[in-house]
């Protein structure tokens, strides 16, 4: 069955490309967020997080430019995953009655076969995340004199809330198996690999993954348990 | 020893294919994949049936003829070998054995085990080669290549074509074959006159027969006869790239 000409940046290459791409940026933004939300643990009663926040929204067109950018990133991550899939299936239309890995030098794991999975559960809970933070109540506080948003208050408590906690947690899970896969993927489909780097990318890979998760995944936990309602 | 063997049943292209289940007693455990297949034949030939169609020809692992997926393997549960070299011994007596032809929208049935894997003649033959006008052969050594990056390319043409990768692929991606045809050019100074017409042609090629795209889950490494590496296929993007960046 032949499929229609395809070359360039809408080669199978080429899609592969444009997901390290957008896979790194959207990676680096997380390292981003990661770093800013580990404020939460400095008890200032949330003076750092607010002002941090309201640095962020002090940067006007810069912070739209960085929106901008990212969502950009975050569709066409998804426009070529969903892309690759689909064409995936088409490629092997009767299915084997019996599949086994040979082990080895395969990386054929759990995380590497349900990227689309993982992929679309991150994608239901972006916007739900948004919603809840972003574009949640508004409450305000002053800090040296100025008055800012305290989000600070927000995020501590949502995550008062059993059923929003377990729900982060168990999202970042899903995000930790994605980028276990995702992060050696990435370079690998970018031709940033060569034997020897091999084996660190592929450590490196899931060493980043569970540290960035599970920073996300620690937050919320310890924030129930051990942070007051300011 | 004894072997109940599964083995899909396809009388052509497009007729509906089945499993069917035979039985093999008497087989030596030096004996191949393959001779044990001439067993069954020869049994079902004697019983008036149609023996199974399967590819095969030099049987000693080095013309990539023969492939069949076995116990959902390609080539067979054993690393670095290919079917025609799979001892029997690695089959515990009286074992079920499933046997599959390699599975790809790219690689069309031709009847029960043996698959046209034309497909990837038709990569080669979109750039996999390098134009030189014929005549005397030049010196040996007057071109100077690494030691490192000779045995670099050599390992890249390892490649016997056998479509194992292919087989094996969770989506039936062909770029570590792709990959490999690739590098074991672009890695000589003969090769780079060419290189970006060349990755851009193979690619597109690849695209058009239908195979998948690589989601590096690296399981065509493990299932390569030759053990051909997916830095191939790292590679085969960074020339893709170079070749995007200078507008090739």
């Amino acid at each position: 069955m032949r499929m229609a000409k395809v070359q360039g940046w809408y080669s199978t290459v080429g899609k592969k490309v444009i997901m390290g791409i957008t896979g790194l940026l959207l990676f680096s933004y997380l390292v981003i967020h990661l770093a800013g939300n580990l404020m939460v643990f400095i008890p200032d009663g949330g003076r750092s997080m607010n002002q941090y926040s309201h640095f962020l929204h002090q940067l006007g067109p810069l912070l739209w430019i960085a929106r901008i950018l990212l969502l950009a990133g975050f569709i066409f991550h998804i426009i070529s995953g969903v892309q690759v899939v689909l064409r995936n299936r088409r490629a092997r239309s009767n299915r084997y009655a019996m599949y086994a890995s040979k082990g080895g030098p395969s990386r054929l794991t759990l995380a590497s076969r349900w990227m689309i999975i993982t992929g679309i559960l991150i994608f239901i809970f972006v916007p739900l995340h948004v919603n809840m933070f972003t574009l949640g109540p508004y409450y305000e506080t002053v800090i040296n004199g100025e008055p800012m948003r305290d989000i600070y208050r927000l995020v501590v408590e949502r995550f008062k809330e059993p059923g929003v906690v377990t729900g982060y947690a168990l999202f970042m899970l899903f995000l930790s198996l994605h980028l276990s896969h995702g992060l050696w993927s990435a370079l690998q489909s970018l031709g940033a690999n060569n034997r020897r780097w091999m084996p660190v990318l592929y450590t490196l890979g899931i060493v980043f993954s569970v540290l960035i998760a599970g920073g996300f995944f620690v937050l919320p936990i310890y924030t129930y348990f051990f942070i007051p309602l300011p | 020893m004894k072997y109940h063997l599964r083995i899909w049943r396809q009388a052509g292209p497009d007729k509906p294919g089945r499993f069917e289940d035979y039985t093999v007693d008497n087989i030596a455990p030096d004996m191949s994949f393959l001779e044990m297949l001439d067993v069954l034949n020869e049994q079902l030939t004697k019983e008036g049936k149609e023996p199974v169609a399967f590819d095969s020809d030099c049987r000693e692992g080095i013309c990539g003829m023969c492939g069949l997926v076995i116990d959902g393997m390609a080539h067979g549960p054993r690393r670095l070998t290919t079917t025609c070299e799979l001892r029997m011994r690695h089959f515990p007596d009286g074992a079920t054995i499933t046997v599959e032809p390699f599975r790809a929208d790219a690689f069309p049935i031709i009847k029960d085990l043996c698959v046209d894997r034309s497909a990837l003649d038709r990569i080669i033959q979109a750039g996999g080669y390098i134009s030189v006008n014929t005549g005397s052969a030049p010196d040996a050594n007057a071109i100077p290549v690494p030691k490192p990056i000779a045995e670099e390319a050599m390992d890249a043409a390892a490649c016997i074509g056998c479509g194992a990768c292919v087989a094996a692929c969770p989506n039936a991606s062909a770029a570590l074959f792709t990959g490999a045809k690739i590098s074991q050019l672009a890695l000589l100074p003969q090769g780079h006159p060419e290189r970006e017409r060349r990755v851009n042609r193979m690619v597109a090629q690849m695209d058009l027969e239908g195979f998948g795209s690589c989601s590096n889950h690296g399981e065509c490494e493990a299932a390569c006869p030759k053990g051909i590496s997916i830095m191939n296929i790292a590679r085969m993007r960074r020339e893709f790239i170079r070749a995007g960046v200078r507008g090739a």
